[in-house]
């Protein structure tokens, strides 16, 4: 269960913020530098002859290192230079190639180095039809196992089964908080993918092209973004039925003078925070497919539960809001990451924008700490004190100042080098002889 | 240069030395920490509005409150972390190197990370702040653990070993001068929360202060020295310049002639 706020939106806004040139940078980077450092292969020249040797060594020592040292604009602009010269029939074979050596089909690679760059600000150049062919497959292949999991969700399940206790109605809205993220990054995906279909047509494409345009006009997702918007309408009236239940549920608990008092705490936060938000999100409803929702009474029955909640509930409203935004505020102080100092820091522009101060990447999965004595590749979180590694942060330097002044002196002196003397008069000290 | 045939005089070189003297001064200084950096610390917002609320819940909570605020927070595997045991066995008290989980023990590990950020990135002079209370024990462990984890780390840092060997002028010593100063920070803060509960124990922390503050004092003095002796490089020119005269002595009525009588 995953109990941390992700503030994809704001990332989002961040990251579209940046311009071409991280790619451009990238691109530029990578095609001299890294590819020597890691040592890369050229992929073939050879124009389409079938798949062979030369392009089972590409693969493994190019594609398949760039992507698993994150060299991803590397990745995708020798992918691109090999893919301009080969029939569908050599991309299928790369694809099983790949699938069969490393465990991951080449248009996984090519789809998620795409969305790597994108989401670190770069803005890649639009894909080549072979490459729009083999990023349309891997999304479709993707969004049809995510919208699948999502369907298998207990709270999809018909009648939805009441939580057990306030522990476990806590656990089930959180739970639709991250789905609810998940299926808007979704829907993201495909309405990219129906603009990338969009902009892959027949003019850009050459004559070895034509086979994998035909694939690509199987592939609808505009249908998809729509599965996706019925499946987050769904999502989203089942949550609000699950919010009712658990108003009805806290009443109980609160009622009960006999029930445990961490009970007690869960439902009197219930009552708070539902108190308003619940009866305006149901009254700002159109309709709802939901029998429970569609009650005319609901609303005002809600009401009366609500404020006999609160009547029982008394100052434990108030203690439990405490309690929750401080374990809320704590949780993100423990696990959240900056965007600068690999996380230690946030951006510079957070100080003057509030929404930028509270943004922080947080695990998307309840974090479960590990034991820094037997840790092995990764810390749970990713600094177990974070004043041991704050210091190493430094804005301070030594700099130096130079100022320079001129004095002039200047000395004199006279001497008779030549003289016409004849024999005239004349007195007086040549070159110390008198004359 | 010639002289007409019944010039009289004499041709005489004015020469001037004229020597140009250039002086650079070059005098040092340190760029001033942005004053807002603290706040760009991912956690010290946030631990420390999470302090804000946990310090006034626990004003207004009971102790069957109290205890099902206990029962909450460990019933979250996140709310958990560790203590960090140390190869210094002598060091550590026996229970250390143990998994921590309880409402106090996040409250204090908020406070000792917000103290940290203070001692290290503010003008703060008492970083650390006593505790309400409720959480003393726990907040003294950590302080500790986190004094003795600096202390000890610092002793073993061959980085550190060199800096203090000979000085550079460099951003590594100014970011090992805030270590310093957070460890010291610690080590205070640490000697305070320990006074009357554990005699060797103060001690040992008291020996950590005394130790840190030679160092953070050698350091500041060679960083004093740096930035008040000026560097003074000076560099000098000297240009002649030749102008001939003539120097007419007799024409101007020193050697006249008188004709015979």
């Amino acid at each position: 269960m995953s109990r941390s706020l992700l503030f994809i939106a704001v990332w989002t806004l961040i990251l579209s913020s940046q311009s071409n040139a991280l790619w451009a940078q990238g691109q530029a980077t990578h095609s001299s530098d890294l590819a020597e450092q890691a040592n890369l292969d050229e992929p073939s020249e050879s124009s389409s002859s079938g798949f062979g040797e030369k392009d089972r060594r590409f693969a493994e020592r190019s594609i398949a290192q760039a992507y698993l040292t994150g060299q991803w604009s590397h990745l995708l602009s020798t992918t691109r230079t090999w893919l301009a010269r080969r029939s569908l029939d050599d991309v299928l074979q790369m694809e099983q190639f790949l699938k069969d050596t490393k465990g991951i089909p080449f248009s996984a690679m090519v789809w998620r180095s795409r969305m790597r760059l994108t989401q670190s600000g770069a803005k890649p150049p639009p894909p080549t039809v072979m490459e729009a062919f083999l990023i349309a497959k891997e999304l479709a292949k993707s969004l049809d196992e995510e919208i699948d999991k999502l369907r298998q969700l207990d709270i999809m399940a018909e009648p939805i089964e009441d939580p057990r206790d306030s522990l476990a109605y806590r656990d089930l809205v959180w739970e639709h908080h991250v789905h609810s993220n998940e299926v808007n990054n979704l829907k993201g995906f495909a309405l990219q993918g129906k603009e990338m279909l969009r902009h892959t047509t027949a003019a850009r494409a050459r004559k070895h092209d034509l086979a994998a345009l035909d694939e690509l006009a199987k592939y609808d997702f505009e249908n998809y973004a729509e599965q996706l918007t019925n499946l987050k309408e769904e999502l989203d009236e089942r949550v609000l039925e699950v919010r009712v239940r658990r108003v009805q549920h806290a009443v109980d608990v609160l009622d009960d003078e006999t029930s445990n008092m961490t009970e007690r705490f869960f439902a009197a936060y219930v009552i708070g925070v539902d108190s308003e938000s619940l009866v305006k999100a149901i009254e700002d409803g159109v309709s709802f497919e939901r029998p429970i929702l569609s009650d005319p009474n609901l609303v005002e029955d809600l009401n009366d539960a609500l404020k006999r909640g609160e009547e029982a509930a008394g100052d434990l409203i108030e203690k439990s809001r405490q309690l929750f935004a401080g374990l809320h505020w704590w949780r993100r102080g423990r696990y959240g990451m900056g965007t600068e100092a690999f996380g230690l820091l946030k951006s510079k522009a957070a100080m003057s924008d509030p929404l930028l101060r509270n943004a922080l990447i947080m695990p998307r999965v309840t974090p479960v700490p590990t034991d820094p004595k037997n840790e092995t590749q990764y810390s749970v979180p990713n600094y177990q004190r974070r004043h041991l590694f704050i210091w190493t942060y430094e804005d301070r330097a030594f700099t130096s100042d130079t100022s320079s002044s001129q004095a002039v002196t200047s000395r004199q002196y006279t001497n008779a080098t030549y003289s016409p003397l004849t024999n005239k008069h004349f007195d007086g000290y040549v070159n110390d002889e008198f004359w | 240069m010639q002289l007409p045939e019944s010039a009289t005089g004499t041709v005489v070189n004015d020469q001037e030395h004229r020597t140009t003297t250039t002086s650079h001064i070059t005098r040092h200084k340190v760029t001033n920490s942005d004053p807002y950096l603290i706040e760009r610390i991912v956690g010290y917002q946030e631990y420390g509005r999470a302090l804000n609320y946990f310090d006034r819940l626990v004003d207004k909570c009971d102790e069957a409150e109290m205890l099902a605020i206990e029962e909450i927070v460990r019933s979250e595997p996140e709310f958990a972390f560790y203590t960090v045991a140390d190869d210094q066995p002598e060091s550590y008290s026996n229970d250390s190197g143990q998994k921590r989980h309880g409402f106090r023990w996040i409250t204090a590990l908020a406070r000792v990370e917000t103290g940290a950020m203070r001692a290290g990135f503010s003008e703060n002079r008492t970083p650390f702040p006593k505790t309400p209370g409720y959480d003393i024990e726990e907040y003294r462990a950590l302080l500790d653990e986190s004094a003795r984890l600096h202390f000890w780390s610092l002793t073993r840092d061959p980085m550190f070993a060199a800096l203090m060997n000979k000085f550079q002028p460099s951003s590594l010593t100014l970011s090992y001068m805030r270590r310093l100063n957070i460890a010291t920070g610690f080590s205070l803060a640490a000697g305070i929360a320990s006074v009357n509960e554990d005699l060797r124990q103060g001690a040992e922390i008291s020996n950590y202060t005394q130790r840190l503050n030679l160092a953070r004092s050698a350091i500041q003095t060679q960083i004093a020295a740096y930035l008040a002796m000026p560097e003074v490089r000076a560099t000098s020119r000297t240009v002649t310049s030749t102008r001939q005269r003539l120097v007419e002595l007799c024409n101007a009525g020193v050697c006249r002639e008188f004709d015979a009588p």
